[in-house]
């Protein structure tokens, strides 16, 4: 996907342009729940999205090769913990790809 | 969660962080630290109430923690809930402030024969009732559990009926006791099955 807002010749923005790594509603519970929290374990993602651990996994693995989420470890009451979090890349595809999707749903002839 | 809701934010976040609400713990405790209460009374060993409050309270906040996170997942929130979790808790400690001073005032009530310490004397629980009846209004305020507001109302009704009809002191405290016992062990099983205790460790860990 083209990181840049095009628009067609009538002005109205372009759907092509819509990140089909967001988009896809699997992924796009992913984003929105890290997009709220600093970092969240395997666990809390599977609970909040409802998706299976496969699923997720698969999800998660397809987002961290788009540089849209990050591993990272840490101690949390001196228990070391895998935490997932939004890159700033995946945290600007995810507000772009919300200010796209209203552009588009604003922008339908009544 | 539907699709309506997949990109609305604050909505997420704040079904999020109250799921951890949901475990039925702190309703457990309430209704405990009640019952407690209603039984030290009628044994006549009201003076030593507090103790169990002391005793109960940091044992809930670290069960809570192996409970509901090895159920739920763990997440650190935005730094905005943080700073709103901070404020909450000095809002708590000015409200329990407030409420050790009245304690030393009812105190007092007892060590003398003026006419404040006896009209304090004439209102027997009903003062408690209603600084109780506060912290958990406020608490349910604060944390947004708005189940707390509805169990303020209980203890008010409960307290005042108990000040109208003169009844036993100790059933002012085992009938909303019992009550919040019911709740907290009823969302606690809904909990427990909703979100069961994952035995199998993350795919993540091994990295």
């Amino acid at each position: 996907m083209t990181p840049g807002k095009k628009r067609d010749g009538g002005g109205n923005f372009s759907a092509t342009e819509i990140d089909r790594i967001v988009h896809e509603p699997a992924r796009l519970k992913i984003l929105a729940c890290l997009a709220v929290v600093r970092s969240a374990d395997f666990l809390f993602l599977e609970r909040q999205t409802g998706l299976t651990r496969g699923n997720l996994s698969s999800h998660l693995n397809r987002l961290e090769t788009a540089g849209y989420v990050e591993i990272h470890k840490e101690f949390v009451d001196k228990i070391p913990r895998t935490l997932l979090r939004l890159t700033r890349r995946g945290r600007l595809a995810f507000d772009k790809y919300r200010h796209n999707m209203k552009q588009v749903l604003d922008d339908r002839p009544d | 969660m539907t699709d309506e809701t997949a990109v609305d934010p604050q909505q997420i976040e704040r079904r999020a962080y109250m799921a951890y609400h949901r475990d039925g713990l702190w309703d457990i405790f309430l209704g405990l630290i009640f019952i407690i209460y209603g039984i030290m009374i009628q044994v006549d060993q009201a003076a030593y109430m507090a103790i169990w409050f002391v005793i109960l309270l940091p044992a809930i906040v670290k069960y809570k923690k192996s409970f509901t996170q090895k159920r739920l997942g763990y997440a650190r929130f935005s730094e905005k809930r943080e700073q709103k979790e901070k404020k909450n808790r000095v809002a708590l400690t000015i409200l329990l402030s407030f409420t050790l001073a009245l304690g030393i005032i009812a105190f007092y009530a007892f060590t003398g024969d003026a006419g404040w310490q006896r009209w304090l004397r004439s209102l027997r629980l009903l003062p408690f009732g209603g600084v109780v009846t506060l912290i958990v209004a406020a608490l349910g305020l604060l944390y947004g559990m708005y189940r707390l507001v509805l169990y303020a109302g209980i203890i008010l009704a409960v307290f005042l009926a108990g000040h109208l009809f003169n009844a036993d002191p100790a059933a002012c405290f085992l009938l909303p006791g019992a009550v919040f016992l019911v709740v907290g062990l009823i969302l606690m099983i809904r909990f427990m099955k909703k979100y069961p205790r994952s035995k199998e460790t993350s795919p993540y860990d091994a990295r």
